[in-house]
């Protein structure tokens, strides 16, 4: 009779059962089922089964050849970004060395910079008529246009000689550009993470610096070198962006898309195939990364806090070297953004190595022409931004205090987003909406802003979870022993209570709703839906202006991330705990 | 004023038996603390008669009504969190005031009761401030101050002073003695400190391991108690092996042990074969020369001067026993002297 009674109450009915499975059905609706929808469309053709696609791997050169291209760049990729970070992630943590929190800063781009964007600023610099391009060539140092960003290197394989796969080096150096700053940050919060002591004691047994290093150090850092190179490898095959911008299409997720568009003319499962493998690699790196912590934790909270560390004074030859290095690595980081900036206030431009006349005119142009995608892109990020809120406090709420049974998938489920691709989430809300109310072509920007929000909750999840779980359970049962019930204490306690790291977990969300490209490239069926990203390839492919009107919306993209970024930082500091994001 | 009823009272968590079967009366306007050691169930036991965890088994009753399933916030109690739980976003005044503005009372009346209560606890003047802006003691007084103010039927403490130095300790389980004295509301108080629960309370309940192994006043507990577990957890006892070497009429028998015979009256269903005898440190006088037949000598390992008392640990056979001599009654041995013991035979109590 008491379990009963336990069992039924209407609160905990609500609280435990019918509002946890609530949000989590729509949250589904919009990330789990489109998935589903997708994988099955691999193994499911006109209602039968069939492994005919599955096993086109096999077969169709083509599809092999993208994947072992995106493997291959992919492989290539993380091991330049690796060989970087190391070295840099180390001088920062140890050494004493000048302009260091210009280096570290270097490090946190990735936060305000969408690579799409980041890759425009080298396209602008290092492309055929870009300024070293251009300035080489008058120099008398070359005498055809720079074509680095252009060139492929055929892979043959030696018993066949024929060609299995191509690197393409733009797409390779820019990706591993931008990538850069994952792995340096990952990993140097790994060494910051490092107790001196064990280095210490290896000295004192006899150690020599360099065994100590590969010994202890490196194997303490470890996880977040791993976590590192998961997410370096992760985010390029899952990206659309750069090698749009240097006009490559044969990896997988661009050539996912291209089989989609082509599929409303004619049956191919390519697509579907193409995303099934990026599933499956995403959803190894999640159970591989719950493994090594790190990755779920690099999203939300990068813990800048630098503790005291016994910071050693370089002198001589190896300071030259060491602030060598670095000054190259982050020359090359800041080239991108040199690159952006002339482009974006460049008002006549044309096969000169600088701009010939400067001005705002492309900023007006930006909002003359593509005003309704800007309007887009606020109405994406502000629907990010509540969504990420609202489900978020709830769904943190609920794994904090309800007790709910299955937190832990719960909280999988919400980190799934991170690690499958934006295109295959474009692709499945596609096949799932089409012929609905909500049909891409019928209301497209509802689609888009509801995808993008429920891609982009983790964000806010993180930080938002992260501070529920600070806030101690007797402060709310204070307010229920002086007679307020639960929905009270949640709105009179908890919410006040968990202010900050809403506001600062909302604007995250903010940021990751703003430079969101690959679901709406994907869902944006008609000319109007497209966002300020999209906004960005319209402009690169319209003659009238080239690159110029591109880079100004990439730099107004980035303005608005840094002032949320900056804000949320603010409020992040103030939360229980003293949160940091940056 | 409310009487307290627990019956059969039990809660599991998972495998695990935070309170076992309790039963217990707290008659209204009592002073009622659960003394006990970490983990022996005292705050799951608070916290089911708050109402903020479901028994698994059992009753409570207020004034003879059960409550049982009521959930907290219409049990009318007030409650004091170890960690004082005071919102940090809200000013001390707020802090008091949100159970009247639950209550939705005029905007004049809740300043006043809040003020009515701040005076309660000494702290008028304080309203604007933030609780970090507060010392502990008076982050200690603001959480009172809240609990009291919707003048709740039972007061509820959860080792309000164990954040607290001990000095300021002293003073304030002092004064909280003194508010209850004053508003005469039943109070049940949550420690592990033995000292701070035979000091404040009118009756005391002991437990261990999710039971209640003594209930009574601190005066009971303390001296009349023959359970193990109390005489070793509420002050110190040592603990001797005896033999029983003769009966002597109805209840009186003569015990051998380590440090002499002794008789023992009131020795209710002791026949022959060992017994567990126990003594307070303060039951006890150090001696040159040998008290009882059978007597052995001990040597003194450590002498402690502790202000009003000294204490002697005495190595006898391979037994430390601790005897505490007022400082005034000092013999003045030195470690490593060899000293008899001899008990009180009125205070050698029977353990088992
Ligand atoms: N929410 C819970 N879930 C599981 N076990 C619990 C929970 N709360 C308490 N327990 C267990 O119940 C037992 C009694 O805990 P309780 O907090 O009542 O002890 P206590 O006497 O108050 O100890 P302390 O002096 O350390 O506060 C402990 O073994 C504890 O681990
Ligand atoms: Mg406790």
């Amino acid at each position: 009779m008491q379990l009963s009674q336990t069992l039924f109450s209407p609160y905990k009915l609500i609280g435990r059962v019918i509002l946890p499975l609530t949000l989590v059905a729509i949250f589904s609706l919009f990330i789990i089922y489109p998935i589903i929808v997708v994988i099955s469309g691999v193994f499911i053709v006109n209602g039968e089964f069939t492994l005919t696609n599955i096993l086109s791997i096999t077969y169709d050169p083509f599809v092999s050849t993208i994947i072992l291209n995106t493997l291959i760049m992919g492989g290539l990729v993380t091991l330049i970004t690796t060989i970087l970070a190391i070295p840099y992630a180390y001088i920062l943590d140890r050494y004493d060395i000048p302009f260091k929190s210009f280096f570290l800063l270097m490090t946190l781009l990735p936060f305000v910079s969408p690579p799409y964007v980041g890759g425009l600023g080298y396209i602008n610099l290092l492309g055929r008529q870009g300024t070293i391009s251009l300035l080489l060539l008058k120099a008398g140092l070359i005498n055809k246009p720079l074509e680095i960003m252009y060139q492929t290197t055929p892979i043959i394989n030696p018993f066949t000689g024929s060609r299995i796969a191509e690197i393409h080096w733009g797409a390779v150096i820019i990706s591993a550009l931008t990538y850069f700053p994952l792995m340096a940050l990952t990993f140097f919060s790994a060494l910051q993470n490092i107790d001196e002591s064990l280095e210490e004691e290896a000295y004192i047994l006899g150690a020599k610096p360099s065994t100590t290093f590969f010994r202890i150090t490196l194997k303490s850092a470890m996880p977040g070198l791993i976590a590192g190179v998961m997410l370096v490898f992760i985010s390029f095959v899952d990206e659309v962006g750069i090698p749009l911008i240097v006009g490559y299409r044969n990896v997988m997720a661009v050539a996912a898309y291209d089989a989609i568009v082509e599929s409303s003319f004619y049956y191919t499962p390519r697509g579907y195939v193409f995303s099934l493998i990026m599933i499956v690699i995403g959803l190894l790196v999640l159970f591989l990364g719950r493994h090594y912590i790190s990755l779920t934790r690099y999203v939300s909270v990068v813990r800048g806090a630098i503790r005291y560390r016994k910071i050693v004074r370089l002198t001589g030859l190896k300071r030259v070297i060491a602030l060598t290095f670095m000054i190259i690595v982050a020359g090359m980081l800041s080239i991108s953004t040199i690159g952006l900036l002339l482009a974006a206030f460049a008002t006549e431009w044309y096969l000169t190595p600088f701009p010939t006349k400067v001005g705002l005119d492309n900023f007006v142009e930006v909002f003359e022409e593509y005003f309704i995608l800007a309007r887009n892109s606020i109405i994406y990020s502000v629907t990010s931004m509540l969504v990420g809120i609202i489900m978020s406090a709830l769904i943190a709420y609920m794994i904090v205090r309800m007790r709910i049974a299955y937190s832990g998938a719960l909280d999988y489920i919400i980190t799934l987003p991170l690690v499958v691709p934006g295109i295959v989430i474009g692709i499945g809300n596609w096949a799932v909406w089409r012929g609905t109310p909500l049909d891409p072509f019928v209301n497209p920007v509802t689609i888009i802003a509801l995808v993008i929000a429920f891609r982009k909750l983790p964000y806010a999840f993180r930080a938002i979870y992260a501070s529920t779980l600070q806030i101690p359970a007797e402060f709310e049962e204070a307010g229920l022993t002086l007679g307020a019930n639960r929905i009270k204490t949640f709105i009179k306690i908890m919410l006040p209570a968990l202010a900050p790291a809403l506001i600062a977990g909302g604007l995250l969300a903010f940021i990751a709703g703003i430079t969101e490209l690959s679901s709406t490239l994907v869902l944006s069926a008609t000319k109007n839906a497209g966002s300020l990203t999209l906004a960005i390839f319209l402009a690169l492919v319209d003659i009238r202006h080239g690159p110029t009107v591109a880079s100004a919306i990439g730099v107004i993209i980035i303005v608005i991330s840094i002032a949320v970024a900056y804000m949320a930082n603010k409020f992040a500091k103030r939360t229980i705990g003293g949160l940091r994001l940056f | 004023m409310v009487n307290v009823n627990l019956i059969n009272l039990t809660k599991i968590f998972g495998k695990d038996v935070a309170v076992d079967n309790v039963n217990l009366t707290i008659e209204h306007g009592t002073f009622f603390t659960f003394l006990g050691p970490s983990g022996s169930g005292k705050s799951t036991t608070l916290r089911m008669i708050a109402g903020l965890e479901e028994p698994t088994r059992g009753e409570i009753l207020f004034d003879n009504r059960p409550v049982t399933h009521l959930p907290p916030y219409k049990r009318g109690v007030g409650m004091v969190f170890q960690n004082y739980a005071l919102w940090p976003f809200m000013t001390v005044f707020d802090n008091v005031a949100f159970g009247l503005r639950i209550q939705k009372l005029s905007k004049s009346e809740i300043r006043e009761r809040v003020k009515e209560a701040l005076r309660l606890v000494q702290l008028e003047g304080l309203e604007r401030r933030y609780p970090h802006q507060l010392s502990g003691g008076q982050q200690q007084r603001v959480a009172i101050a809240r609990a009291l103010v919707v003048n709740p039927k039972i007061l509820l403490l959860d080792e309000p002073l164990s954040n607290l130095d001990a000095k300021l300790r002293i003073e304030m389980r002092r004064e909280i003695r003194k508010l209850q004295r004053r508003l005469g509301i039943t109070t049940i108080y949550v420690t592990h400190d033995q000292e701070e629960a035979l000091a404040i309370s009118d009756k005391v309940a002991v437990m261990n391991r999710g039971r209640i192994v003594a209930v009574g006043t601190p005066y009971e507990v303390y001296n009349n108690s023959n359970n193990e577990f109390v005489l070793s957890f509420v002050g110190h006892t040592n603990f001797i092996e005896g033999k029983v070497i003769e009966t002597r009429g109805e209840n009186t028998v003569i015990v051998e042990t380590k440090l002499g015979e002794y008789k023992i009256r009131h020795a209710h269903n002791i026949t022959n074969g060992k017994i567990i005898l126990g003594f307070r440190p303060e039951h006890a006088r150090l001696t040159k020369k040998q008290p009882k037949p059978k007597s052995s000598i001990g040597k003194i390992v450590m002498k402690e001067f502790l202000g009003k008392i000294v204490r002697y640990e005495i190595k006898v056979g391979d037994e430390t026993i601790v005897i505490d001599i007022m400082a005034k009654d000092d013999p003045g041995y030195s470690e490593g002297d060899s000293v008899y013991i001899d008990i009180d035979e009125n205070h050698l109590l029977v353990v088992h």
